[in-house]
């Protein structure tokens, strides 16, 4: 009997891993080094996340029905199984806080500079906690609702920007250095398509396991073609400031001004960092929760979930002193930091299972 | 603050704790337990404004010193 008892389909699924990527990347905006080739660093960065996503597909679907916890101990043993497992646990973990970080500064920057961070973190991760012990199929059916709303708010936004567009703002196209272009598109790999090596924790509770490679590679590319358009409007509105904005979502969405009634839709963006940001700190906090209670060998993983969760909060705090930091290590270290643990750990994973010959058939 | 985070830890304790002595959960209310002290400890501490290491900020130091920059 495993710890968790939801199922989900594969449309759920699909819905999960859209939201999971677009996340807070809609707010950040990844590829902005390739300015206004953003857009293209994206589309490249995607393929670079697809192809580490068919190494997590194929890593599933070699163990169906276990989580890359189980997997490990199987592969690895009982000693380097447990030790690769913590470490893939402390990324999701990582990864959890620093969404939440983003969250938070996200808010105090754009809208309520005095209220103490902890207050919107309390709040988010109240939600999360609430979602992760409820299950995956409740967070799975959240996403069902978020995701396509979500959407229609991107496509609604770029409709109503059209006036606010100069397409000269685009060109030179591909102008770019190689090494930067290339750069920027690693970056966009690593945040956010790759983040979502996560879903091996999440993968196994599909309830038709042959519907996972069709559901990611769809949702990926669905949540890519969604940034990169997202990437192109923003520097077709602001041009060159677009680069230096810290989240030029934002700051584009509120150039919007139709006829002066319909204005100050900048909260279009802040919903969708809000139900985004929700999804994926949810999907990172049930992993975590659950590969703990898995690699302690626990029969619930519930009553986990809460000083995870607040624990997660409170390294949010503890991850920088301020956002400059913050810039910092997006800029320099996240690429090669994830890079361990989004394509280390899989890859390594997937090859000494098929060398072992693992899992063996049963007789 | 301080009396706030204390009143949340115990209300998550005593909400979650019961459930777990009535269902004979031991190992369960153990990890439970441990990592809400340590959630309260640090909590306690930020509440008091303690300065503590910042975790990202000493990842860019050793990855900033293994690049040599």
């Amino acid at each position: 009997m495993g710890l968790e008892q939801g199922r989900m389909s594969g449309s759920q699924l699909a819905n999960l891993v859209i939201g999971f990527t677009i996340g807070s990347a809609l707010v950040l905006m990844p590829g902005q080094a390739a300015k206004q080739d953003a857009w293209i660093a994206i589309l490249i960065g995607l393929a670079e996340g697809l192809a580490f996503a068919l190494i997590y597909l194929a890593l599933a679907q070699r163990f169906p029905g276990r989580t890359l916890v189980e997997i490990s101990q199987a592969v690895y043993g009982p000693f380097l199984g447990t030790a690769i497992s913590a470490a893939f646990l402390w990324f999701l973990f990582h990864l959890g806080s620093l969404v939440l970080r983003n969250f938070s500064d996200y808010f105090t920057i754009t809208s309520m500079p005095k209220t103490p961070p902890m207050a919107f973190l309390a709040l988010i991760v109240w939600v999360c906690i609430w979602v992760t012990r409820n299950g995956i199929e409740v967070l799975a059916r959240c996403s069902e609702v978020l995701v396509p709303l979500l959407l229609a708010t991107v496509a609604l936004t770029v409709a109503l920007m059209i006036p606010e567009m100069d397409l000269r703002n685009l060109q030179p196209v591909l102008a770019t250095p190689p090494g930067q272009l290339l750069w920027a598109a690693h970056r966009s790999a690593t945040f956010p398509f790759a983040e979502t090596v996560a879903f091996l924790m999440v993968i196994p509770f599909l309830n038709n396991a042959r519907r996972a490679k069709g559901a990611v590679v769809r949702a990926l590319i669905i949540a890519g073609l969604t940034l990169a358009l997202a990437a192109a409007r923003n520097t077709a509105v602001l041009g060159a400031t677009g680069a230096i904005s810290t989240y030029p979502s934002y700051t584009a969405v509120q150039q919007i001004d139709v006829l002066d009634v319909i204005t100050r839709l900048e909260i279009l963006v802040d919903t969708s960092l809000l139900t985004m940001g929700f999804i994926k700190v949810a999907v990172l906090l049930y992993g975590t929760t659950l590969g703990t209670a898995q690699l302690l060998g626990l029969r619930s993983y519930r009553p986990l979930a809460t000083p995870i969760g607040t624990l997660m909060a409170i390294l949010a705090i503890l991850n920088f002193d301020n956002v400059a930091e913050n810039i910092a290590f997006a800029d320099l270290v996240w690429p090669l930091y994830a890079l361990p643990f989004q394509l280390g750990i899989p890859l390594l994973t997937l090859v000494v299972a098929m060398v072992r010959g693992l899992p063996r058939k049963e007789a | 603050m301080i009396a706030l985070v204390l009143l949340a830890g115990l209300t998550v304790a005593l909400l979650e704790g019961p459930g777990l002595i009535r269902q004979g959960y031991w190992r369960e209310l153990v990890v439970f337990l441990a990592l809400t002290a340590l959630s309260l400890a640090l909590g306690i501490l930020l509440a008091l404004g303690v300065e503590l290491p910042k975790v990202s900020s000493a990842i860019t130091a050793v990855f900033k010193a293994l690049l040599g920059q």
